[in-house]
């Protein structure tokens, strides 16, 4: 799915004292297929972004094109756009009302308008595509899961439709490093099947392996957007807290003067490149 | 300060789910920052809230200053003594300001208005945020909301706070503020500081880290012992500190660097100073 903003601007509350200039002139094109991360300071916008992508929030100047086409005031073309791109929102297990896992993740897909079998057999497919096992689980209720687990089975729930793109705000958050490792996984998987996933994190370190392209947000202005290693290199100037762990590790050798790259984000490559270092003859 | 003894804990105690807890022996010392680490569904928030008496043991025993939390006529003075901070600072605001938020816990307990006067003032003074007090607190962000959560608790002075992974969902500089401010006013005030996390970074910042799997502590001690040991980290189904793992796959490469290594600065420190010269 191809996703564009033109000069888009968000105001909340215009013309009150209130009045906050969440976006400001943001203008973007992902290709079908990209995996992107957003990052940024609490208040840069993030949230406020993505809920333009399927029209939960309308520009308050500029437009948003998804495939070309403008989304606005329409109602059906807002409700064809919603059949196609999915959102995850912080915390999307609040969200859980059933009975039980089957329910949960059957409950978007019974609305389609699908038979019950068809609906069974795509609850199937998605809880094992989140790596549920689907007999063990479709009975539970999911409430009593833990909250890695609870994580997956709501972003399970999306699954049934089929979409063609997943946004998902700080899937992340709360999850152990095993959850959130299962949830890279999950997401290289969809990745690889061909959907658009876009991912607000604040920590870029859990995601930084599979993205392509990376926007970093302060106060509704792009601090850096594009590929990752040259918005890498634009946090290591005055962004530090946000590199991923083994870049911050390599930003700080450099100041110490040792000759290592600091475009390196993956444990294996931080190894090499530190014992080619240690071995050379060189800072 | 907070003890618990042959500690088992269900929550369908009639049989059909296992331990929540299952066997707890723990002394945690008064002043003492201590992180605790585990997968999900391990029993951390569990734990946790035995300490304030929100849950009560199944089997065994929790006192918190001498004081059993199985006796409910102990608890509104155990809870004086260990404030809790949830996961999410939204489960617990209930004002329309910022400073009758923090005033709530202290007018439950009854204290004279004016000494509640004083101890809101302190409390806000303490974590910057006296500009806020006539604020809604629904209104604020996520890292303002936590200091208002942390305020409400320092501001009914206990002796010890209980903090369940207070900086999720913050980004990267909130977090950091927060877990400078929990720790100054831990080392200030002399407060027994117990922290649920799931970043080993910050676990490596405690005085003593606990691991609880499956409802079990699998290993105690100081961070540069129990994020060390990736073997047990890793049954567990965590990984530890980047540093941590970093120092283990060069160690593997031949390179010789000390033990203990939990924080990218000492990883850095070590390599420059060991790096042979060419």
């Amino acid at each position: 799915m191809l996703i564009e903003t033109e000069r888009l601007t968000h105001i909340y509350s215009p013309g009150t004292p209130w009045e906050c200039w969440a976006l400001e002139g943001i203008t973007l094109s992902w290709k079908p297929g990209s995996f992107v991360l957003i990052a940024g300071p609490s208040g840069s916008g993030k949230s406020t972004l993505i809920q333009h992508f399927n029209g939960l929030l309308l520009p308050s100047s500029g437009r948003v094109l998804i495939d070309g086409e403008e989304l606005g005031s329409d109602k059906a073309a807002l409700g064809r756009i919603r059949r196609r791109l999915g959102l995850v929102f912080q915390i999307p297990e609040q969200q859980f009302f059933a009975e039980t896992v089957f329910d949960e993740v059957a409950f978007a897909a019974a609305n389609l308008g699908l038979s019950s079998a068809e609906v069974a057999r795509r609850v199937k497919v998605s809880l094992e595509r989140v790596g549920l096992d689907y007999e063990q689980f479709r009975g539970r209720s999911p409430f009593n899961l833990s909250a890695g687990q609870q994580r997956l089975v709501a972003i399970a729930s999306l699954l049934p439709l089929e979409l063609e793109a997943l946004i998902l705000d700080e899937p992340a958050a709360g999850l152990d490093s095993g959850g959130r490792r299962q949830l890279a996984l999950l997401l290289a998987d969809l990745r690889r099947q061909g959907m658009t996933v876009i991912v607000v994190s604040h920590h870029l370190g859990d995601f930084i392996s599979l993205a392509d392209q990376i926007l970093f947000l302060e106060r509704g202005r792009v601090v850096a957007a594009g590929e990752v290693e040259g918005v890498l290199r634009r946090l290591a100037q005055g962004y530090e807290p946000y590199l991923p762990p083994v870049t911050d590790i390599m930003r700080r050798l450099v100041l110490r003067g040792a000759g290592v790259s600091t475009a390196v984000f993956e444990l294996a490559a931080a190894r090499e490149e530190i014992v080619s270092w240690w071995g050379g003859n060189s800072g | 300060m907070l003890k618990t003894r042959g500690l088992y804990f269900s929550y369908r105690p009639e049989g059909g789910t296992p331990f929540a807890l299952a066997g707890i022996d723990l002394e945690i010392y008064r002043g003492q920052h201590t992180a605790i680490i585990g997968p999900s569904g391990s029993g951390k928030t569990t734990l946790l809230k035995h300490f304030n008496g929100l849950l009560g043991p199944t089997r065994g025993e929790v006192l918190v200053s001498g004081r059993t939390t199985s006796c409910t006529s102990q608890l509104p003075s155990i809870r004086r003594i260990c404030a809790m901070i949830f996961q999410n600072p939204d489960n617990q605001l209930v004002a329309t300001t910022v400073e009758e938020e923090i005033a709530f816990g202290l007018e439950n307990y009854r204290v004279d208005p004016k000494k509640i006067r004083e101890q809101v003032d302190w409390a806000m003074g303490k974590l910057n945020i006296s500009h806020l007090a006539a604020y809604p607190p629904h209104l604020l962000s996520g890292g303002q909301k936590r200091k208002v959560a942390v305020a409400s608790a320092i501001a009914m002075q206990p002796q010890c706070l209980l903090a369940d992974e207070p900086s999720s969902m913050l980004d990267p500089d909130s977090r950091r503020e927060l877990q400078e401010l929990l720790r100054s006013l831990q080392r200030e005030l002399g407060l027994t500081l117990l922290q649920v996390t799931h970043y080993l970074e910050e676990a490596a910042l405690a005085d003593r880290v606990l691991l609880l799997d499956r409802g079990r502590v699998t290993a105690d001690g100081p961070p540069e012992k129990v994020l060390t040991d990736l073997g047990r980290l890793h049954a567990a189904g965590l990984t530890s500190s980047t540093a941590a793992e970093l120092a283990a796959l060069l160690r593997e490469e031949g390179l010789a660097l000390p033990a203990g290594i939990v924080q990218n600065q000492e990883l850095v420190d070590s390599l420059c100073l060991l790096k042979p010269s060419g």
